[in-house]
């Protein structure tokens, strides 16, 4: 078995929301070019993590943490914040376009949103490899035209990793991608999640333990602002070490 | 039991009977400016200047000319004023000095009209030594600049965060997801806005007493003293001259027009127009 | 991974700092008007206040000539007139916001709303106009039919002219009832359906309803709109001016041509030739400026609690 290359670590990441300690010594190693489920009941802490690895967990008014994340070896605190949402993208659980973009400006957005120009050939290309690479490309291509907002509700997920992953990031966040979704369009997603390990490292938070069974390579289970195991999927749902694990596992938890 | 009917009848009674005389009264009012003020209305009247006291002919081409300049002006320096100042309360939002802004907002809307045309004189004519359609453009923005901040806040605290945070996860910097996403998403509403309080400065008359103070030449300069269509009506109104009272109704349904062109048909056009782009 | 800023980098990074500084001259900007409004209107009155002092505010001789001034018959005017204007068409904006928000359908609420708006939108002047060339003649009327019903000669007398308190008071009625309508409106639209109905299941009748309910649900919400309807009748400058006579003595009828703090600006301003004179008018304003401030800000603190409810 071998060591699988680092791409995002985690030491010892502490959460505050106000006086609440919501994290408590989260440390995690995430494997480069895998899909990494982050699983546990609610409210134990699974989006606050991930929101800790972007720094959006800071947006929040009288939100604090503490502990370091590594990027590839460096020190994220110690890069402009603008670098790391660059190299660490995020998708969110409720499709969000940009409602005065059109379908090919919001794939776009990022560029434009962080004033880097792109020239038409550019930015074409990019439009097209990107909506392929989320297989939207034969779908909307009529529409590029057309606001974000005018495609189905999976579309428009679809729509908002082609945006993400045009940056080129290292690391793609995914909170609970397709809890907003109808099955047919979550199936879609799904797949497509384990699509895009090979260009980029998969991190995502999932509500369902079939889900992150079914396409997971690692798995990190949460409980109560503990990262209580991490390891391969296989490994950790037939073998569990921590008992909290397969009480979870075998349902005792909501 | 009876007395609780009765009195419901009543009381429903004396609620549409004074929705009855109120409309009544206001239907009056406007019906009594439209037929005064067409009576007078012809081609001259838009395109001419004001005759000698006391001849009849002539119009107020100069007032109008001096209405749009001074409205433009006014807004132009207002917006960006308040724009900026509704972006800070909307960002800060929850923090004392936010809560300070908004309150001196508040205030300064409350401010009445005629203190804006004193200030007005003061800092600027007085200053300048000279009556300018400038400083009744100042006047005016101080004015404008209120409702625009509020209007700014309000429409961007509607703006859902899912927008701001997928636009942060992007890279982009608070500003950049002011301008481009919250401020792009507002736009309609605060365009309304910004026409809505452009109208309302229109029909401003005390703040320009004494700050453009009139004129009976058509003016382009705006260092100059102006005339404007509120100032007219009043001027005209104030006259013993039945033919200028009768052209102070006709101005005030130009003014009337104008107000109601700015509020509801380019609110219109702005919407036709944001809807095609997207 | 730390790459050196590139120059989109460096172009986002200035932006950010050129727009936050601009919105934080802008929001400074504001907050230092209120204190240069005041400092400005201190300074261009001293004429008058370092003549006359404290007292300028109760004396009640304003003249010209003899250049001795005292505020008192404005501050009554401005007082009476708004107090007045707020007594008469309270009423009927109360009338007619509870109508349109209970007792009317669409197809006539609808109309009535948008003339209703149409008419808030209405300039002063405008209403000047109508009130001097329509108002004040049926005013004219209706005061020298009572002052000869009451016998007075004097009230006859003031009456023929027809501009004076009353007319104002009138006119001032008018104009603050849409506002004061349509805030009232607002506050009712915003009491839960649930609870009106479940009145109505426990036999109420739909004014038991409004009386018991609604109405209390409002309450602070429609005195905030009263206060600042009355804050709006108390800054009222041209449609007062053209229908209120510039009467400079302190009015003993409502009758009697009379002055508000703005009126006597509008009206005299142009013409005050000598320092202390116009100090006088500037001292006017800057009361104007205070009381107007005072109950403005009142007004949004209980409006603000009566929403937060």
């Amino acid at each position: 078995m071998e060591e699988p290359v680092i791409v995002l670590e985690t030491q010892k990441i502490n959460a505050w929301f106000g006086k609440d300690q919501v994290l408590f010594d989260v440390s995690a190693r995430i494997p480069k070019n895998r899909v990494t489920a982050i699983m546990g009941p609610s409210g134990c802490g699974k989006t606050t993590f991930v929101r800790t690895l972007n720094r959006l967990h800071l947006m929040t008014p009288g939100a604090r943490s503490s502990g370091t994340v590594l990027l590839e070896g460096t020190d994220t605190s110690t890069m402009d914040i603008v670098d790391v949402r660059k190299h660490i993208g995020m998708v969110f659980q409720r499709p969000n376009p940009f409602p005065t973009m059109t379908v090919y400006e919001n794939v776009l957005a990022g560029y434009r949103l962080t004033g880097q120009r792109l020239s038409r050939e550019k930015a074409d290309q990019i439009v097209e490899a990107t909506l392929n690479k989320v297989g939207l490309w034969t779908e909307v291509q009529s529409k590029l035209f057309k606001a974000g907002t005018s495609l189905s509700g999976g579309q428009q997920q679809r729509l908002c990793i082609a945006r993400t992953i045009a940056m080129e990031p290292a690391v793609v966040l995914f909170d609970e991608p397709t809890s907003a979704l109808d099955p047919k369009s979550a199936a879609i997603i799904e797949e497509l999640l384990s699509d895009l390990k090979s260009d980029y490292s998969i991190v995502f938070v999932t509500h369902g333990l079939q889900q992150a069974a079914r396409i997971s390579d690692y798995v990190a289970f949460f409980m109560l602002g503990e990262l209580v195991e991490f390891g391969e999927t296989k490994r950790v749902f037939v073998g569990p070490q921590d008992k909290r694990t397969e009480d979870y596992l075998s349902g005792k938890y909501g | 039991m009876t007395t609780r009917k009765l009195k419901n009848g009543v009381m429903g009674f004396l609620v549409a009977a004074s929705a009855v005389m109120l409309i009544t009264v206001l239907v009056v009012i406007v019906w009594h400016i439209f037929i005064s003020g067409v009576k007078y209305l012809n081609w001259d009247f838009f395109t001419k200047t004001p005759t000698p006291m006391g001849e009849s002919g002539g119009g107020v081409f100069n007032a109008i000319v001096g209405t749009f300049l001074i409205t433009l002006v006014a807004a132009a320096i207002g917006t960006p004023f308040g724009m900026f100042a509704g972006i800070y309360v909307a960002e800060h939002r929850g923090q004392r000095f936010a809560d300070v802004v908004r309150l001196c907002a508040d205030a300064l809307q409350g401010v009445p009209s005629i203190v804006i045309g004193i200030f007005g004189y003061t800092f600027l004519v007085v200053r300048f030594r000279s009556y300018s359609a400038l400083s009744a453009s100042v006047a005016l923005a101080f004015m404008f600049v209120p409702t625009t901040t509020r209007v700014t806040e309000e429409v961007l605290n509607l703006v859902p965060s899912g927008l701001k945070e997928a636009a942060y996860a992007l890279g982009a910097r608070r500003s950049s997801v002011v301008w481009n996403v919250s401020i792009k998403t507002a736009a309609a509403g605060i365009t309304s806005g910004l026409l809505t309080s452009m109208a309302r400065i229109a029909g401003e008359t005390a703040p320009l007493l004494f700050t453009a103070f009139g004129s009976r030449y058509v003016e382009w300069n705006m260092l100059r003293p102006m005339s404007a269509l509120p100032l007219q009506i009043f001027v005209n109104a104030s006259s013993p001259y039945p033919a200028l009272q009768q052209q102070a109704w006709s101005a005030a349904f130009v003014l009337v027009l104008l107000i109601l062109l700015l509020q509801y048909g380019a609110k219109h056009l702005i919407a036709r127009v944001l809807r095609v782009k997207a | 991974m730390a790459a050196l800023p590139s120059p989109s980098d460096r172009r986002e990074a200035a932006r950010e700092r050129v727009f936050t500084a601009a919105s934080l001259v802008a929001a400074v900007a504001l907050v230092a008007t209120i204190a240069l409004f005041l400092v400005q209107l201190l300074v261009t009155s001293r004429t008058s206040w370092a003549t006359f002092g404290l007292p300028f505010l109760w004396h009640s001789e304003w003249n010209p000539v003899t250049e001795k001034f005292g505020a008192l018959p404005m501050i009554v005017g401005t007082l009476v007139t708004g107090f007045g204007a707020l007594l008469i068409s309270t009423p009927f904006a109360l009338g007619i916001a509870i109508f349109l928000a209970d007792y009317a359908g669409k197809k006539v609420a609808e109309p009535i709303k948008y003339l209703i708006g149409l008419l808030g939108g209405l300039p002063s002047v405008i209403f000047g106009l109508w009130g001097l060339f329509v108002l004040v003649p049926i005013v004219s009327k209706f005061e020298v039919w009572f002052g000869k019903l009451v016998g007075s000669e004097a009230l006859v007398a003031s009456g023929t002219t027809g501009v004076g308190l009353l007319a104002a008071i009138l006119l001032l009625a008018i104009m603050i009832l849409p506002f004061s309508a349509s805030l009232i409106l607002e506050a009712l639209l915003v009491v839960p359906t649930e609870l009106k109905e479940g009145a109505l299941a426990l036999g109420a009748t739909k004014w038991d309803t409004i009386q018991n309910v609604e109405l209390p649900y409002v309450r602070k919400s429609t005195v905030g709109a009263l206060v600042l309807s009355l804050g709006r009748a108390l800054g009222e400058t041209m449609a007062v001016t053209m229908v209120i006579g510039n009467g400079m003595k302190m009015p003993t009828t409502l009758f009697d041509p009379a002055n508000t703090l703005a009126s006597a600006i509008a009206n005299q301003f142009l013409e005050a030739t000598s320092p202390i004179y116009v100090g006088s008018l500037i001292q006017l304003a800057l009361i104007l400026f205070v009381i107007a401030i005072i109950i403005n800000v009142l007004a949004r603190v209980i409006l603000r609690r009566g929403i937060q409810q």
